[in-house]
């Protein structure tokens, strides 16, 4: 009888594995926009499942242009615009029940999800993103917005503004989980209030940028740790409560129970107030 | 068990019956509309493209055009027009959808289109006052179909039934990677299964009955303590990971022994290579419903048929496996002494023993015996004699 040999099995199973049919990983890419008819707002929502999302503005004529790049197992884009309530909302990203047209595609891209939105400069916009599971880059620099909100599930996300928003924001909202959030710029999103809420992902604030009024700040967090940074032209004060939470500034502050606030606080002119609650996490403070 | 391959066994399990069970979906129907006096290619191509959600059934109920069409000044096109292999071009109003497959859509400035603009493969350009009440949309060539399309149902049942083999090949490659590793666990997993089938299935069952409620006392027991709360979540996936793991283990052991007593051991075959020989018969026997059933693709109801006896196997192998791996300890002990002190895994299916042939025998032992030296005498004495 002749030995059974591992050597023998093995081309078997790896010729098993490449008659794998990894032909046609069909991926499709979708281009949709809508011309701009009027210059009045607008609210923008973004819903992504999976994959990565980026956002910029667009001087074209158009409120929005849209590029989805997507494989098969994911279900086609949409778009959905109410004329009379001027709301918009684009979907991508999610998985799909049904195949689309190749149906002799079975081995599908499974990772093929890529979206790059841009948004009109010229129609002030109310924008809500809902990345569940994406990584998210939106720079929102040259989009005037009146209001926007994030909301990130496991995935990481960066929102900066490079300009000064040209609206003034009422409020800044930001809801993730566990991917983490880094703010950049936050001086020129001309916000009234920022609310950041937290799990476990690191939070880092940059509050660079053309001050022009000042900013409340709220930042609730379980477990990941928060990092500020702030220019000397501002003054800060921050208020941290926490159950194991620290703290760790940088920079020339006063301490006074549990708020720290820069020395140059009571003279500054734009003022920005933060309040942190942390359960267990790292708050870090840096003025420089 | 290196937590690699625990985790590579774990996706495997838990993914394999998915893609089983993975069949093609017929795309967005529309209903049937005559497309009179298009060649077949376009009428293909339009059905095909009524089928793409992007484009959807308006591309069948509409103005169908084949080649370069225009829509001149001062005309008003009413409802949704459909260029084929064009370009379209738009100076008057279209009342619904413009649509140019395999073409372009052009709208020059005093063009208006008050539904959508697609264009499949060629794009769109606007004029600058040219107007689009709808959205505009671009996307990749519709690909005709193909033979392979048509006949879908032989495509699918192939498919159905590389897919099936190919898991079942990742599955030996698995359990080759847990031979190495931990052969010794599986291989008391196997013993154990071995001594008695029916009590490592009851075991297995009561097992998997109390997964949940043990989950949930694990909790509320972390939960008495603040840095418990806090461990609740790695508590959790740690648990899953541990039933997963065991579950991965005794359903090797499972298949092993179902190998094991279909392909006995023969005599020239290591240690090793039993345990493999066996791991990989018992797959392949387990893997026959399995292909059955993605044989049977096209006949839905006789593959969903064997489909469920086969995960009913599938299911009793599993669970006697977590009952064996249970009694094992994880496979650490022997079954039969389950709180004892570790021992070396007890060997595969015994060698046949055979008795001594007879040409082999010899009454001199072969060691032991001291050899004496024989007296031997020289001439020189013998003549002084």
């Amino acid at each position: 009888m002749r030995r059974m040999n591992i050597r023998r099995v093995a081309p078997l199973l790896l010729a098993t594995l490449v008659g794998t049919p990894l032909l046609a990983q069909h991926v499709r890419t979708l281009e949709s926009s809508r011309l701009l008819n009027d210059a009045g707002p607008v609210a923008v929502r973004l819903q992504l499942g999976t994959g990565t999302l980026s956002v910029g503005a667009s001087d074209a004529p158009y409120l929005y242009r849209s590029i989805t790049r997507f494989g098969d197992s994911y279900s086609a884009p949409t778009s959905t615009w109410n004329a009379a309530q001027r709301t918009l909302t684009l979907t991508a990203g999610q998985r799909s029940a049904a195949r689309t047209v190749r149906r002799d595609d079975d081995q599908t891209d499974e990772s093929a999800q890529d979206w790059r939105v841009q948004l009109t400069r010229s129609a002030p916009l109310e924008l809500m993103i809902d990345a569940t599971a994406a990584d998210a880059a939106l720079d929102l620099t040259g989009i005037p917005l009146r209001r926007f909100a994030l909301n990130s599930g496991a995935a990481a996300a960066t929102v900066r503004f490079d300009a000064p928003n040209t609206e003034a924001m009422s409020v800044f909202d930001a809801n993730v989980g566990a991917g983490g959030l880094k703010l950049i710029g936050m001086g020129n999103a001309d916000a009234s209030e920022v609310r950041i809420a937290g799990d476990v992902g690191d939070i880092a604030i940059d509050l660079g940028g053309r001050w022009q009024r000042d900013l409340r700040v709220v930042v609730t967090s379980v477990f990941g740790g928060i990092s500020i940074t702030a220019p000397p032209t501002i003054g800060i004060e921050l208020e941290s409560t926490g159950l194991l939470a620290r703290e760790n500034v940088d920079g020339s502050f006063r301490h006074d129970g549990d708020t720290w606030r820069s020395t140059n606080f009571d003279a500054s002119s734009v003022k920005v107030r933060v309040l942190v609650r942390s359960l267990l996490g790292k708050v870090t403070l840096i003025q420089r | 068990m290196a937590a690699h391959t625990t985790l590579a066994l774990l996706a495997a399990a838990l993914l394999l019956p998915g893609a089983l069970h993975a069949q093609t979906v017929p795309a967005t129907s529309c209903p049937r509309r005559e497309l009179a006096g298009l060649s077949s290619a376009h009428a293909a191509l339009l059905k095909r493209a009524s089928e793409d959600p992007i484009i959807g059934c308006s591309a069948l109920d509409a103005t169908h055009k084949s080649g370069d069409f225009s829509v001149a000044a001062g005309d008003t096109l009413r409802g949704n027009l459909v260029v084929l292999d064009g370009t379209l071009r738009i100076t008057g109003t279209v009342t619904g959808t413009a649509m140019a497959l395999n073409g372009a859509v052009v709208i020059d400035s005093s063009g208006h289109v008050l539904g959508d603009v697609i264009s499949a493969e060629h794009g769109a350009a606007i004029a600058p006052s040219g107007r689009v009440d709808g959205e505009l949309r671009t996307l990749d060539a519709i690909e005709p179909l193909t033979p392979d399309v048509q006949v879908g149902a032989v495509g699918g049942t192939i498919t159905s039934l590389t897919r099936t083999a190919a898991w079942f090949g990742i599955l030996i490659l698995l359990g080759i990677g847990v031979l190495i590793n931990s052969g010794d666990a599986m291989q008391r997993v196997t013993t154990a299964l071995q001594s008695g089938f029916a009590r490592n299935v009851m075991v297995g069952l009561l097992a998997q009955m109390a997964l949940l409620p043990v989950l949930v006392l694990t909790c509320v027991l972390l939960a008495l303590t603040l840095i418990g709360i806090l461990l609740i979540p790695f508590a959790i996936v740690a648990y899953v990971v541990a039933v997963l793991g065991l579950l991965v283990l005794g359903g090797l052991g499972a298949v092993q022994m179902v190998g094991a007593g279909l392909a006995p051991r023969r005599r020239a075959v290591s240690e090793r290579g039993a345990r493999l020989q066996s791991l990989v018969t018992g797959m392949l026997l387990l893997s026959v419903p399995w292909l059955i059933a993605a044989a049977l693709t096209s006949i839905p109801i006789l593959s969903a048929a064997v489909g469920t006896l086969a995960l009913g196997i599938t299911w009793v192998a599993l669970t006697a496996g977590l009952g064996a791996t249970l009694r094992t300890r994880g496979g650490t002990r022997s079954h039969e002494d389950p709180w004892g002190v570790r021992r070396p895994a007890p060997s595969g299916t015994p060698l046949p023993v055979e008795a001594p042939k007879a040409e082999w025998l010899t009454p001199t032992p072969l060691t032991g015996v001291v050899a004496v030296k024989r007296p031997t005498t020289t001439s020189g004495s013998r003549s002084a004699r």
